[in-house]
């Protein structure tokens, strides 16, 4: 299965996708947030949680384009589910593909190890000791999952817990699944 | 002194965070009323201003023996922006450049890419005056690119026809 899966998401991303400038694309996430943490005037747990916000305002709305592209079905389980978000998501948007690893034993919390990371590319962080102890740079992504999953239903918990960048030996981001969501109907619909 | 005083009457104009919380990256920031107002405005030119500083020497280290590079006047510093700069950014060159050899220029591009896939259910109009804020990073980039050769400019970016854009840079050379 995994195979194919590696498969047709590379022939996605060769034929599918619109594609922006890498360094474009890296420079202006990166004049993001330099913008946040002036206008936080460097309050960095501030900083996260805006990143993430807006992080997840794109989640809520990327799903939909993911659906579209890839015509992923349902996943049977939250190890396809982990499956699918390194194999696919990440693989047609970012065009990376992250190690799934660290499973806890009841198979409800995974990690995601980020050997690349295109939004860090040519980054550095201040030499303040404080951004490195308390900024997530790459923040948004938790976002960005969080509200992509509770669109298919996943209600997660995503947080960094180490970033290169903070001179950890990898980056690696943390995911736990809270419960699946029931089918709502939107507001005002019978 | 000028730029001090300048950058902190700028600074007191801008309020902390202007966009209501609940906007934030969502869709719904196009109706925000604060979406051509100046500290907004002035922010994103400034992204565009850092992306540009950085984004030069990105592509002088990946191309430095660039016959354009070779002499850098004004003019070759403009053809760079128009072919290197925009190649790189939007994968076409400008599609006109002109000058009144006095520091003036204008660049004119017949197709913005960012503009592409952008249309407003109301009208073009409507698309036209919420495209404008995103103009203001490719302006700031040039800008940037200019200052990383040393060049002060000052640059008003327009939408003359949907989706053509042109440049006008005021450079004090």
């Amino acid at each position: 299965m995994n195979k194919g899966i590696k498969a047709s998401s590379d022939d996605i991303w060769k034929n599918r996708v619109d594609k922006v400038n890498a360094e474009l694309f890296t420079l202006t996430y990166g004049s993001v947030v330099a913008q946040l943490v002036r206008d936080f005037k460097n309050d960095y747990q501030k900083v996260n949680q805006q990143l993430e916000k807006m992080g997840y305002n794109i989640g809520i709305r990327l799903v939909e384009d993911f659906l579209a592209k890839t015509g992923t079905g349902r996943c049977q389980s939250f190890k396809d589910t982990a499956e699918v978000v390194s194999k696919v998501g990440f693989k047609v948007f970012l065009n990376v593909t992250p190690q799934v690893t660290n499973w806890t034993s009841d198979g409800k919390t995974f990690s995601l190890i980020l050997d690349e990371n295109p939004l860090a590319e040519f980054v550095e962080l201040p030499d303040d000791e404080r951004a490195k102890k308390e900024l997530w740079y790459s923040n948004v992504l938790t976002g960005v999952l969080k509200g992509a999953l509770e669109m298919v239903q996943l209600e997660v918990d995503v947080n960094f817990v180490s970033d290169v960048l903070r001179g950890d030996d990898r980056t690696e981001l943390r995911l736990q699944l809270i419960r699946f969501l029931k089918d709502e109907m939107p507001a005002g619909e019978d | 002194e000028l730029k001090q005083s300048y950058e902190q009457a700028i600074e007191s104009l801008v309020p902390q965070i202007s966009i209501k919380d609940e906007d934030t990256g969502d869709v719904e920031i196009l109706n925000s009323e604060l979406l051509h107002s100046e500290d907004v405005t002035h922010k994103l030119e400034n992204c565009g201003y850092s992306i540009g500083i950085r984004l030069s020497e990105v592509l002088i280290y990946k191309d430095s023996q660039n016959e354009i590079l070779k002499n850098l006047e004004l003019l070759n510093i403009m053809k760079f922006i128009c072919r290197d700069v925009w190649r790189e950014l939007y994968g076409k060159q400008m599609d006109n450049l002109r000058t009144n050899h006095r520091g003036t220029f204008v660049l004119i591009d017949n197709a913005f890419k960012t503009f592409q896939r952008f249309d407003s259910p109301v009208d073009l109009q409507d698309t036209i005056y919420k495209c404008k804020p995103y103009l203001w990073i490719s302006s700031g980039i040039i800008r940037g690119v200019l200052k990383s050769f040393g060049v002060d400019s000052l640059i008003t970016p327009e939408i003359t026809k949907f989706p053509m854009v042109s440049f006008n840079i005021q450079t004090n050379v």
